[in-house]
């Protein structure tokens, strides 16, 4: 015990003074704080321009000679695309020059029939957003004319088809989809970028106590399960450590400017706000994180002793980082589609799967309480497992040296007594 | 006492051991001699437990390897450690593994460091040291527990003459203070000036064992020194032709006389005295240990 205590310290504080982990905790830990600012410096330098509306929010509309008759008023324009304050422009403007010059940042001309243009400096995803809403405007412009048509009834059709309004009242028994689904996409990616660097790490300590010769001296001072378990605990208790740091980091960036974010960005305020205050979302990521790390690390490590060349690596960490990367794309892209298939409730129970899987379906309220639990129960076992035969295989690879263990290799290190 | 019994390890279709068998007395110097390739290391790798011998076994004082991990100081042929390390941090977790408490560890590494003069290092990082001072704080570490045994493979390989001199000496120290100790080398006067006993293994197996005192003196003294007056080319003339020697060269001031039988050197006086040479030395010259080297591992190599 007192080994692995040696070790897992050595190999602790060896992590947390490695420049690679120290300039990655540094760059998030500015990210973070950059990215809270945002809207705070964004409203400070647009109440530098004066005060009134948005530079490059301005836009204009114009009809043409083919809209007599025709009601469109900047109030309309404003509900249809509301990112931008409309003003009536002269419709024999050049509106490409309009744009070029700055005056506006987009303009809308409509000269009658089902066809608009909309000019814009190409430059802004509101514009996308924009031209939903104003389709829907010149929809019903045209189903008017084409009303109109009809005769002296057509009128009353008319007005109603104007005043219709259709309001969408959308109520989700399990929550906000896109508030749910940001969740648990940050946080699996979390977990996955996690998973990749800090097993990288340890998969690189392996190999480079290999290279370094210094494998033969260690396993004749300590026993070799003292020494995987001690670097994989060791390196995992750095990677808590950080973790914690950026948790502070992001509850005291809310702190700080939680006016400018919930105004700016209300619904990543509002998941942020969720996350950090909901103990048992936090509770899962933590464990899940926990899992996952391990069983991934023991997995990296028993293959990392098979290796005694760096450039021979990625031939053996494949194996883990398709697993993992089958795990992150099921919950990003099989969730978005259906969290509740199958083959979704299959992998939230499969340990290599589970961390991201069922973190992402508990995210979604997909999962109740009892199936997450019965997850992390099953990834815990998993991790056991994976522990064992990564102390079985790493017995027997730190003395490997020469070409990298090849899949049936592993087996037969596994199954021999 | 250690004692190796029968062992055998093949790697693939090579044979590296094959039933070797020795004993290491407690408190004595023992050298294990081989050509390279001769299974020195193998057998050292089995003996620290790194990987198990196909059959046969090794126990130390009657208990296995596993047991007695932190008796034994080893200092491996492959010799590294961590290269963007300081000495001092890793001597201390290697102590630390090896028992001792934190403030031990670094008090025995300014010991052993001060020993080997090698003090200045401790703050540096292993990768900024050269070859030679590497090589002296891998010992360091092998004796940073003050382990009864000592397992040191290949110590003066690539070490300059003033610090195989400080390593000699350090290692001489821990002789004299009863430490077992095993040497794996092929450099015979530096296993001669420290060992007890040896054991010459080739091809995996042991073709000499035993004191090293009693091989020398049960060995033929088959060489003979003689100096005496006249012409020198003249006298290896009469010698060569008359007394018909295995060998005879030229050494110093006199001859050395090669005899195939003990015997022989009362037939070499009567030579001397019949043709009335006058002598100057005639001197039996003990075998060193590469004769006995080259002569039993020639002799391995011309049965196989």
């Amino acid at each position: 015990m007192n080994q692995f205590k040696t070790v897992f310290k050595f190999e602790y504080m060896g992590y947390i003074k490695n420049r690679a982990f120290q300039v990655m905790t540094i760059i998030i830990t500015a990210a973070i704080i950059l990215a809270s600012f945002i809207p705070k410096v964004s409203d400070i330098v647009s109440g530098l321009g004066g005060g009134g509306a948005k530079i490059g929010q301005t836009a204009g509309f114009a009809l043409g000679e083919n809209t007599e008759g025709m009601v469109l008023t900047a109030q309309m324009l404003s509900e249809a695309a509301p990112d931008y304050t409309w003003e009536q422009v002269d419709s024999s403007a050049d509106f490409n020059a309009l744009i070029v010059d700055e005056t506006y940042a987009a303009v809308f001309f409509y000269n009658g029939g089902d066809t608009y243009d909309f000019y814009s400096t190409g430059r802004n995803l509101n514009e996308y957003g924009a031209m939903n809403g104003l389709s829907e405007i010149v929809g019903k412009l045209h189903a008017s004319e084409l009303i109109r048509g009809l005769g002296p009834d057509a009128q009353t059709a008319i007005d109603l088809i104007s005043a219709m309004e259709v309001k969408q009242n959308h109520i989700s028994v399990s929550g906000n989809f896109e508030q749910n689904y940001f969740l648990a996409y940050a946080l699996v990616f979390v977990l996955y970028f996690a998973l990749i660097f800090h097993n990288q790490f340890i998969i690189t300590s392996v190999i480079t106590e290999k290279t370094s010769k210094a494998m033969e001296l260690l396993i004749t001072s300590a026993k070799p399960w003292s020494l995987m378990f001690g670097k994989v605990l060791g390196v995992g208790a750095a990677a808590i450590t950080q973790l914690i740091w950026f948790f502070v980091v992001v509850v005291a960036m809310l702190f700080v400017n939680l006016d400018s974010l919930a105004q700016s960005v209300p619904d990543l305020t509002q998941v942020a706000t969720t996350t950090v205050t909901s103990p048992f979302i936090l509770f899962s990521f933590v464990v899940f994180f926990l899992l996952g790390y391990f069983i991934y690390a023991f997995f990296y490590a028993a293959l990392g002793s098979t290796v005694s060349r760096m450039e021979d690596a990625s031939s053996v960490t494949i194996y883990p980082t398709l697993f993992i990367m089958a795990g992150f794309f099921a919950s990003v892209f099989g969730s978005m589609n259906s969290v509740d298939s199958v083959l979704i409730k299959v992998l939230s129970y499969i340990p290599l799967f589970s961390p991201m899987v069922m973190f992402t379906r508990q995210c979604m309220n997909s999962a109740a309480v009892w199936e997450v639990l019965i997850s992390m129960v099953l990834s815990l076992g998993g991790v056991i497992l994976m522990g064992l035969a990564g102390a079985k295989i790493y017995r027997t690879g730190v003395n490997m040296y020469g070409k990298a263990a090849t899949p049936k290799e592993l087996i037969r290190m596994l199954t021999r007594r | 006492m250690i004692e190796v019994t029968d062992l055998t390890k093949d790697f693939g279709k090579k044979r590296a051991l094959n039933n070797l068998s020795f004993k290491v007395s407690p408190g004595k110097a023992f050298g294990l001699l081989g050509r390279n390739g001769a299974g020195k290391t193998t057998c050292i790798r089995i003996i620290m437990d790194i990987f198990p011998a196909d059959s046969g076994k090794v126990t130390i004082d009657s208990h296995s390897p596993r047991e007695n991990t932190r008796r034994i100081g080893y200092l491996p042929e492959e010799r590294g450690l961590y290269p963007k390390k300081t000495i001092i941090e890793q001597m201390i977790y290697i102590g630390e593994l090896r028992g001792l408490k934190s403030h031990e560890a670094k008090r025995n590494a300014e010991n052993l460091l001060e020993q080997l003069e090698a003090t200045e290092y401790l703050g540096r990082k292993l990768d900024t040291l050269s070859k030679g001072n590497q090589q002296k704080i891998q010992l360091a570490i092998a004796l940073i527990n003050d382990p009864e045994i000592l397992i040191l493979d290949e110590p003066f390989s690539g070490l300059d003459p003033v610090n195989a001199h400080i390593l000699k000496k350090l290692v001489s120290e821990k002789v004299k203070a009863g430490r077992t100790v095993i040497f794996s080398s092929h450099q015979m006067p530096a296993v001669e000036e420290f060992c007890d006993e040896i054991c010459i293994i080739d091809n995996g197996a042991a073709v000499l064992t035993g004191n090293l005192r009693e091989i020398k003196r049960s060995y033929p003294r088959n060489n003979i020194y003689i100096e005496a007056e006249g012409n020198k080319r003249q006298l290896k003339d009469d010698i060569t032709r008359g007394f018909k020697p295995e060998e005879i060269e030229e050494s110093g001031g006199g001859f050395n006389v090669r005899i195939s039988d003990p015997e022989q050197r009362d037939g070499l006086l009567r030579f001397i005295a019949d043709n009335k040479i006058k002598l100057d030395v005639f001197s039996i010259i003990e075998p060193t240990l590469e004769d006995i080297f080259i002569e039993k591992v020639g002799q391995a190599n011309e049965s196989v």
